[in-house]
């Protein structure tokens, strides 16, 4: 089976480089385990985290050089940008945010989070734009969700903001078997009437207030639930993730999916690459786990396989590895100083990734592989939940990939 | 004021015993802990019920002592004792001359030991390693350390006493005469420092008891003895199984409800150590290779945690140098022993004979009282484990046998009305919605930590990562306190942490990065996050 381009890895990255490729008529295959971390995604991207009023430039300009964004390039990084909000718009996701910083997010704990791009329906804000008395909406008996802790954190900034709790006949049914109360099985019974229904009970609570916040349990397949909640309510509201599952990350990740396959792309699902076939400094082929002797060839390899959480890197007691290929790995020291003893401390494993030189080149043994590209957070050099750019990383540094890969041509 | 006749210092094991003999006994109780019960060393062990097969070949009197309170507590104590049964293997690296005197030391001391073919030792524990070349079968179980003291504390709740945790004695009230009368104490709960008085005041409280006991002028000689180990995130074996070798590292493998414990290490720590004990690459290193020589399927099982006790090891009286340290029980009358009446200190024991430990002091206590009443603890079931046993069917929820197996009859209590109340909360260890009602409202947990101990949420596969939101979200509003709730909720993951840091690689690393993607990235958890320095938990306060 012989393709273009080859995508190891089906999360935001992986699908966003594939979508990149296959807009200009390449043939794609995305190979894909199946879960990533968009399933718990909080409907939002982050860039980085910036000082009050500063733009994403100043803080990229204090990045190490070993970051992936000093390693694309500075000055290419808006354009990047640009391009991945058109690829989310060309997809069917709306999105709000400006280009150039920050706004902010409302988390499930109340906390205000910067960040990038946020799915349309979701929380947006500006500082000081949070103003009026909210409601913050709990669904009966939904326990990844908690409106209390949401109103207690905006009661401290000086917000007045109280709760409610309301259901449907069909929330109360789904609650019958004891552990399939979760937020996307809520969310399949969400459509057409029943959430007419939910909004009309939120309604009758929300007489005296300016804003409502609700959970994020609306359009699994699609945005129009979440927005017609919106429209039926008689006040401005936004969503605010739940735990895990994410409703929202998991709409994004299928309609990522549906717009590659609509442009042709292939989507392998369930399968793990466990190995390839290196000729003349060149990876020629991939071999996947369901597919025994098959030999997935292609002229370019994007490795999409993300950080430990996804298996894109592994730790032993003694080594930090790439488990496909054993690509050369960026890690420092041995497992007394991989790990810090302050779980909220900066941790050096969440930087630990593949190496790469500035057109992200992985390498093997110390010899660039001229065709295989590495992006996402299998990228060494971030510390992506510390200064919060995990999703911007994912984003520009796939479509950064595809670009080069193109520009070959 | 209201006035005692015995205030307990220090809700272990010990202290929570002592506190259901006393009460039962008729005596008015007030036990005071500095923090949760079950925070120091009773909930830092192996959860062994040993046979005593262990100490038989080495100290036939504490053999002897554990087959005794072994059967009385698979009667009184049911709901809190697995009846796994444990075997003494001998690998080909062994002495197999050793399996004679063992058996032979056992019988001396009462236990029933008795040698079966290594093939039947494999057909009854699939998991023990195959090589094995001699089999002891002995009556080890398996005991829930938290369970017990949780359920001793609550039985003498019901017979009158009063428990207090969160109360830390800071010194002790005397009298003109010298005579100890009563304690005063912080309460970490509300910032005060009240005073309770009361005939006798009883050290229960391990080495920490000890270094109290110095402000009372008695100076009790404590060895303290760091244990460490591991647990594991499947239970591979049903039996317990020991090394038949003399006592050494890392030769015992205890299952315990989903999960199996290896240890222990035992090296001597200093007692400011105490308080905050790590374990270091090489306590893990040792564990778990000698761990997969009792059963090989942990050398590809997930590790969950590593941590550690301090053994209280006391110093016989009379010398300083600490060569002669006894694991037997020590009770010690200070009016004699120190010319401070009114004081007494119980130390020294296991968990195993917790029971007998209670008894002893208890009698002691009340013949100072003029009290004659009887102990009654060997017979007297310990509430919850005084009813029939479950009748399930087909349609009985997983949730309801989970519990059972943890509260045995005060099942009943917990709600199960609403499909509120039978809701998962923690999917690892099925606990309802209803079980955490029960845990916060019958057994007072006031936070996660608490709340870990009483219901095993957050103890099983995940770590708490998955549920330890849902059960803050309903502390919050036990207490109407979302804020302290969402700072407990943050020391909880820095306190799973802790034990994760340790072994943390191959799936750990997956589930640790994970925990910080949600809690971190998603929530933004870190504005809550206490200082990782200040290890101590702390109550979810209420708001006022």
């Amino acid at each position: 089976m012989k393709y273009d381009d080859i995508i190891i890895g089906g999360g935001l990255s992986g699908l966003l480089c594939a979508i990149s490729l296959a807009e200009k008529g390449r043939k794609c295959l995305i190979i894909s385990q199946g879960q990533s971390t968009l399933n718990f995604s909080s409907g939002s991207f982050e860039f980085i985290n910036t000082e009050e009023g500063e733009d994403f430039e100043h803080a990229i300009a204090a990045l190490p050089s070993r970051h992936p964004y000093q390693k694309i390039g500075v000055d290419r990084l808006p354009r990047l940008r640009t391009s991945v909000a058109g690829l989310l718009d060309r997809a069917g996701i709306r999105t709000v945010g400006e280009n150039e910083r920050n706004h902010l997010r409302i988390t499930p704990f109340g906390a205000l989070k910067q960040t990038w791009l946020s799915l349309a329906e979701m929380t947006h804000f500006q500082k000081d734009e949070l103003l009026g008395r909210v409601l913050v909406v709990d669904i009966r008996g939904f326990l990844d969700f908690n409106a209390s802790f949401i109103a207690s954190s905006l009661g401290q900034m000086g917000i007045q903001a109280d709760t409610c709790e309301v259901y449907v006949h069909e929330t109360e049914r789904l609650r019958d078997n004891a552990s399939e109360f979760r937020s996307a099985n809520i969310a399949r019974v969400f459509n057409g009437y029943t959430i007419d229904r939910l909004a009309c009970a939120i309604n009758e609570k929300a007489t005296d207030v300016d804003f409502i916040l609700l959970p994020a349990v609306f359009g699994l397949d699609k945005e129009e639930p979440a927005r017609r909640m919106l429209e039926k309510l008689n006040k401005p509201a936004a969503f605010i993730p739940t735990m895990s599952p994410s409703v929202p990350g998991i709409r994004l990740q299928r309609l990522l999916k549906q717009r590659f396959i609509s442009l042709g792309g292939m989507f392998l699902s369930a399968d793990t690459v466990c190995g390839g076939e290196i000729v003349d400094g060149r990876l020629v082929s991939v071999r996947a786990l369901n597919h025994g002797d098959t030999r997935f060839e292609a002229e370019n390899f994007i490795f999409a396989c993300g950080s430990f959480f996804s298996n894109g890197l592994k730790a032993t007691q003694d080594k930090i590895y790439e488990p496909i290929l054993g690509l050369d790995v960026d890690y420092e020291g041995g497992h007394g100083e991989w790990f810090a003893p302050d779980v909220y401390a900066e941790q050096p494993y969440m930087s630990f990734g593949v190496r790469t030189d500035k057109r992200l080149n992985v390498s093997l043994d110390g010899k660039t592989l001229e065709n295989a590209y590495a992006v996402g957070q299998l990228l060494s050099g971030a510390s992506p939940i510390k200064s919060g750019c995990t999703g911007g990383v994912s984003a520009v540094s796939a479509v950064y990939a595809a670009d080069i890969i193109l520009n070959q041509q | 004021m209201k006035q005692y006749d015995v205030i307990i210092i220090g809700g272990g094991i010990t202290g929570a015993g002592c506190a259901r003999d006393c009460a039962m006994r008729g005596l008015s109780v007030l036990l005071l802990e500095k923090a949760d019960l079950t925070n120091g060393a009773t909930g830092r062990n192996h959860g062994l019920l040993h046979s005593g097969a262990r100490y038989a070949v080495t100290d036939s009197e504490a053999a002897a002592e554990c087959i005794r309170e072994n059967r009385t507590l698979r009667k009184v104590a049911a709901h809190c004792v697995e009846e796994t049964e444990g075997l003494f293997i001998t690998l080909p690296e062994d002495d197999l001359a050793y399996q004679a005197k063992f058996i032979e030391s056992c019988q001396k001391a009462g236990i029933d030991a008795r040698a079966i073919d290594p093939k039947e030792a494999i057909r009854m524990e699939p998991a023990v390693n195959p090589d094995l070349i001699g089999a002891v079968m002995v009556p080890d179980g398996a005991v829930d350390p938290f369970r017990l003291t949780i359920y001793n504390a609550y039985d003498a709740r019901l017979h009158g006493a009063e428990i207090l945790t969160y109360h830390e004695v800071t010194d002790f009230l005397k009298d003109d005469s010298g005579r100890v009368v009563g304690v005063r104490a912080h309460n970490h709960i509300d910032g005060s420092d009240p005073e309770f008085h009361a005939s006798i005041t009883l050290i229960a409280g391990g080495i920490w008891g000890t270094v109290l006991a110095r402000k009372a002028g008695v100076n009790v000689g404590m060895f303290p003895a760091k244990g460490a180990l591991l647990i594991f995130g499947h239970r591979v074996n049903n039996m317990v199984i020991n090394r038949c070798r003399k006592p050494a590292d890392a030769d015992i493998l205890v299952p315990g409800d989903t999960i199996c414990l290896i240890g222990t290490t035992s090296t001597r720590i200093p007692i400011e150590e105490c308080d905050d004990i790590r374990i270091t690459p090489e306590e893990v290193d040792l564990l778990w290779r000698e761990g997969v020589k009792l059963a090989p399927s942990l050398a590809e099982t997930r590790i969950l945690r590593a941590y550690g006790g301090v053994r209280p090891l006391v110093a016989a009286d009379n010398d300083p140098t600490g060569r002669s340290i006894s694991r037997g029980i020590v009770c010690l009358d200070h009016e004699v022993r120190d010319g401070v009446p009114g004081l007494v200190t119980i130390t020294g024991g296991k968990l195993m004979t917790y029971r007998l430990m209670a008894e002893i002091a208890t009698d002691m206590i009340c013949k100072k009282l003029g009290n004659t009443q009887s102990c009654e603890t060997a017979t007297t079931p310990l509430t919850g484990s005084d009813g029939p046993a479950l009748k399930t069917d087909a349609h009985t929820r997983g949730s309801v046998k989970a519990a059972w197996g943890r509260h045995g009859s005060h099942i009943q209590d917990i709600p199960t009305e609403t499909t509120y109340e039978t809701s998962l909360v923690c999917e690892c260890e099925e606990v309802s919605v209803g079980e955490v009602k029960f845990g916060i409202e019958q057994l007072k947990a006031r936070n996660l930590v608490n709340l870990r101990r009483r219901t095993r949420l957050g103890m099983g596969t995940c770590q708490g990562e998955v549920c330890a939101c849902r059960a803050a979200g309903l502390i919050a509003k036990a207490n109407n306190c979302a804020e302290s709730a969402k700072k407990d909720l943050a020391s909880f993951l820095q306190e799973r942490w802790k034990g994760m840091f340790p072994v943390t690689w191959g799936t750990t690393v997956r589930e640790a990065q994970y925990t910080s993607m949600i809690y971190q990235g998603l929530c933004g958890i870190d504005q809550w996050a206490a200082d990782a320095s200040t290890t101590r938990e702390n109550p979810v306060l209420s708001k006022k």
